[in-house]
């Protein structure tokens, strides 16, 4: 199929006409242009027939996927097709917006997160996105670093080339992207909702560590990583760079610095997520031993919950899980904290300014996207050595002290003492103070 | 307690500025580029490599990505053999084509620029010479000539022979574009192993779609940089299999655009 060019106009097969404006780029599959769709600015992505050898699975599964809708907000999802143009259709989605960074920019060191919080909520919000793609039946098949857009302000994210996206009974033929592919894909077995898995930890293990989890000293002797050496390494006897018992293919200080820097900051909770991910138990035995999205969902937010604003110099810190007298990683100086909201199986420190968000007591029970939403705050007041918990939601919370019970209305704030309960909706948050 | 509430600005800098990642670790995509400047180039020919290399190196400095980083080299062969792009290491694609001129005498020394390319496909004292954790991807070749082997065997075969010793030249994929008609066909699949990946560009406009589309594909293989990879069944531990690159390549040039353009002309309708 020659290009389209600037002006060429287009019908859909909802009969709504596309002026093409410009080539935005060019994959292995088709070619992307910007468009004028209906009068707004949209994607268009045009397939070429002589890279796509089952174009018609396209077509179809476009439509199932446009009549069921996009499992949510996050997935940049097809929006209609066009009408078949020199042996060839396409699909329109919408653009990506201009704050949001392509992940590889990331991994390329070209632009950083504004903070570890915004890393952590990327991290919640991709985890999230493939857990209701999952539950509704759907599998992706080709879950690689290229299917994010990100904006590295607050860790929103957009997903995008979702025309593989398909249920598991009638898959595109995709194989997926090497070093992405579950080890059982390398070896050509078929991708599956557990396979997703697998890449999805390869591209969180990116995200934190920035360099790939089966890419230790041994992977990276190979001279020329050929279809050879990429079977043998990421398919036949992958190790994790991290695995507890092997360490034939572990991390090098030369050669891992980001590695270096970052697994120490991960939680207990996290390092145990990625170290069953990469086991040789679930990547060669049993793929239903990699974790679960909710697994890492209830892992992240704990994570995210341990990075806050240093009370003395107001930049973001990491405080350790275990100590109550930590040391800010900027200012080099003991913060205060007064001791944890215990809600759920989450910890939650007691000093200044620290939120109380929706996911700490609903846990991820309602299985719909993850947004970010305060429902309440921790305030202070040194002097007088007292700490406050301030009810941002629309609702009234219960509040048992020595079995005398009350009540905290939406705006409202009430003093934290050691041993006080606040029923909030149906979880209990307990307040554990460090006796002074 | 505070009257307001006045502190709900998400976080900024702090840790995260404190210990910034370096750039993720990335396998290199070495592209060589062998270049024919003996003086039957002159002219059309050379012109065309001059002004299609320029946009392609334009356009390689933008294949970026977290996977691989391309890196090259040229080595010019005529009377003498020289690598243009300095013989101590691969160089990044800053966009810029250094014009390479012709010599101003007709021998083509393909055998000895066989010899002096094995020199350098070597990690030991040759271009793959990397710091430590650095891989490749399978070596691109470019072959492009107008003519004969002059110094030795016609065809090539001796300095074949000799690059056959080394095992990234086997472990590479190899493209030749045999320019015009009198371009030494046997020398380019001597070169390649393979007729199939001998393309013949009979003008200069063929010449320089051949050249582009070439680059493109085989940078892609190598780098297995699109999503589809398809699996093979028991690969070879050296020489990689040239079936997907072959099926890449006649994608891309299965278009009635190419046929029309390419066709054979006299020598003489160069100029």
């Amino acid at each position: 199929m020659a290009g389209l060019k600037s002006g060429d106009v287009l019908t859909t097969e909802k009969g709504i006409s596309i002026k093409i404006n410009s080539l935005l780029g060019e994959g292995g599959q088709g070619k992307i242009y910007k468009v004028t769709y209906n009068g707004q600015p949209k994607a268009l992505k045009m397939y070429k027939p002589e890279s796509v050898k089952n174009l018609e699975w396209f077509r179809e599964n476009l439509k199932r996927e446009i009549k069921e809708g996009a499992p949510s907000e996050k997935f940049l999802w097809p929006q209609d097709i066009t009408r078949e143009v020199d042996g060839t259709f396409g699909y329109i989605m919408d653009l990506r917006p201009s704050d949001y960074h392509e992940f590889d920019d990331i991994l390329l060191a070209k632009c950083e997160f504004s903070s570890f919080t915004a890393m952590i909520n990327c991290a919640l919000n991709i985890v999230s996105a493939f857990r209701v793609l999952h539950r509704k039946g759907y599998v992706y098949q080709d879950l690689n670093n290229g299917n994010f857009f990100v904006r590295i302000s607050d860790g929103d994210v957009l997903i995008c080339d979702n025309d593989n996206v398909s249920d598991p009974a009638h898959p595109s033929g995709i194989a997926g992207k090497a070093r992405y592919m579950a080890p059982s894909v390398v070896m050509g077995g078929k991708p599956s909702r557990l396979t997703d898995r697998f890449s999805l930890g390869v591209c969180l293990f990116m995200l934190f560590m920035r360099c790939h989890p089966l890419e230790g000293v041994r992977t990276l002797r190979v001279p020329e990583m050929n279809d050879y050496y990429l079977q043998l390494h990421y398919g036949k006897q992958p190790l994790f760079i991290a695995d507890p018992k092997d360490r034939s293919n572990g991390y090098s200080e030369e050669i891992h610095k980001n590695f270096y820097r970052r697994w120490p900051l991960m939680t207990k909770q996290i390092k145990e997520l990625f170290i069953k991910t990469f086991s040789q138990e679930a990547m060669l035995q049993n793929e239903a031993k990699y974790p679960l999205e909710s697994d890492w969902c209830k892992a992240l937010l704990q994570f995210r919950t341990y990075f806050l604003k240093c009370p003395l110099c107001e930049k973001e810190t990491y405080m350790d899980d275990v100590n109550l007298h930590p040391v800010c990683k900027c200012c080099k100086k003991t913060y205060p904290v007064h001791g944890l909201l215990k809600v759920e199986n989450y910890n939650i420190p007691i000093t200044k300014d620290v939120n109380l968000y929706q996911e700490h007591i609903d846990n991820f029970a309602t299985e719909e996207q993850f947004y970010p939403k305060k429902i309440g705050i921790i305030r202070t007041k040194s002097s007088e050595n007292l700490v406050a918990l301030t009810n941002l939601s629309n609702r009234s919370w219960g509040l048992v002290l020595n079995g005398k019970m009350g009540s905290v209305e939406a705006g409202g704030t009430c003093k934290l003492v050691d041993g006080i309960s606040l029923k909030i909706e149906n979880s209990t948050a307990v307040v554990n103070l460090t006796k002074k | 307690m505070p009257d307001t509430i006045d502190e709900l600005e998400e976080l900024k800098g702090g840790m995260i500025e404190e210990d910034k990642p370096e750039c993720i670790n990335r396998r290199i995509t070495p592209i060589f580029f062998l270049i024919d400047n003996s003086m039957s180039m002159e002219g059309v020919k050379m012109g065309t490599v001059n002004t299609a290399m320029e946009e392609i190196m334009n356009d390689l400095k933008n294949f970026n990505n977290a996977d691989t980083e391309l890196r090259f080299a040229v080595l010019s062969f005529g009377v003498e053999c020289t690598w243009e792009t300095g013989d101590a290491a691969l160089v990044t694609c800053d966009g810029i084509w250094n014009e390479l001129s012709v010599a101003n005498v007709g021998l083509t020394c393909f055998n000895t620029a066989c010899l002096e390319l094995k020199e350098k496909l070597s990690g030991t004292h040759g271009f793959f010479k990397f710091a430590a954790g650095k891989t490749i991807t399978p070596p691109v070749l470019v072959l492009m000539t107008d003519g004969n082997a002059n110094d030795g065997n016609r065809d090539g075969e001796t300095g074949i022979a000799e690059l056959q010793k080394n095992k990234y030249y086997r472990g590479s994929y190899k493209v030749a574009i045999a320019i015009g008609s009198e371009a030494n066909q046997k020398l380019c699949e001597n070169f390649t192993g393979d007729k199939e990946l001998v393309y013949t560009a009979y003008n200069a406009l063929a010449l320089k779609k051949i050249l582009e589309g070439v680059v493109k594909c085989s940078v892609a293989v190598s780098s297995s940089g699109t999503s589809d990879t398809q699996i093979i069944q028991n690969p070879d531990p050296v020489a990689p299999d040239s079936r997907n690159l072959k099926n890449v390549l006649e994608n891309e040039f299965d278009t009635d655009e190419l046929t029309e353009i390419n066709i054979p002309v006299e020598e003489t309708d160069w100029d």
